[in-house]
């Protein structure tokens, strides 16, 4: 009986509104913050685009250095798939959850792999990766 | 003998037999047919439920029904108004403005490169 009111109110809100703010809407300062996915834009969908919003709001809270790792990461985020940032949460979350000492030691191992040569690298990535789970002290 | 023909007999014979019944049972029958008339009557006026039940038992009935998918309905809406995605906004600052890069955790050779060195 009722059923169908979710569907027409769904569709009456217009296309518009379901694809969320085109770049030219959006304020001189969320252009700003959101400068690195001018281009990706048209393509993003609009509940992502709400979020991408909600995401400029607290830039302003930021360390300039927090600010900057945010900015130049944004398109490379937007270009990656929904499993892939799926993982992404879900791996920080686990690594949120270690103990500082351990969150530490994952950092320092990060910025010894990335001193790595790009073969190096590609040898390690060819090897088989872990069977286990990410644990304490690992991805 | 067509069909109206035996149907004339046939009330013809049953007048003849009530006219022989006796007037106690003849007012016995007046009043079981009234009482169903009755009966009919509120039947047909009562369309919500059961014949003969009263019309506000159907009105009970469908006013939280109604109430019910309106609510289940106006969940829907307000899901749909508010998309999982805005919930991923605070997650996603932090993932983005973090000091390990993204690709850290996606890079298979980091993984391995952990996993060498879990015992050190």
């Amino acid at each position: 009986m009722t059923l169908w009111l979710p569907a027409a109110a769904h569709a009456g809100k217009g296309a518009a509104e379901e694809r969320g703010p085109e770049w030219k809407q959006l304020s001189a300062e969320q252009q700003h913050i959101l400068a690195p996915l001018a281009d990706e834009w048209p393509k993003i969908e609009g509940p992502r685009r709400a979020k991408w919003i909600e995401i400029a709001k607290r830039y302003p809270k930021m360390t300039p250095q927090q600010q900057e790792r945010l900015q130049s990461r944004m398109k490379q985020w937007a270009s990656m798939s929904p499993e892939q940032r799926a993982q992404v949460r879900d791996r920080y979350k686990k690594l949120k959850e270690m103990p500082p000492e351990k969150r530490e030691a994952i950092h320092r191992r990060w910025k010894e792999y990335d001193a790595l040569t790009e073969e190096e690298k590609k040898s390690l990535r060819q090897a088989n990766p872990p069977r286990s789970a990410p644990a304490s002290g690992k991805l | 003998m067509n069909e109206r023909e035996l149907a004339e007999r046939v009330v013809r014979k049953l007048d003849e037999g009530l006219e022989s019944l006796p007037a106690g049972t003849l007012y016995r029958l007046r009043l079981a047919r009234d009482a169903a008339v009755s009966r009919a009557h509120l039947g047909t006026s009562a369309s919500w439920g059961s014949p003969g039940a009263p019309r506000l038992f159907g009105r009970r009935l469908l006013i939280p029904v109604f109430g019910l998918m309106l609510a289940l309905s106006l969940l829907v809406v307000w899901h749909q108004q508010s998309p999982p995605q805005v919930d991923y906004a605070e997650l996603d600052a932090q993932v983005l403005s973090d000091e390990l890069p993204v690709t850290a955790y996606l890079d298979t050779g980091f993984e391995v490169w952990l996993h060498h060195h879990a015992a050190d």
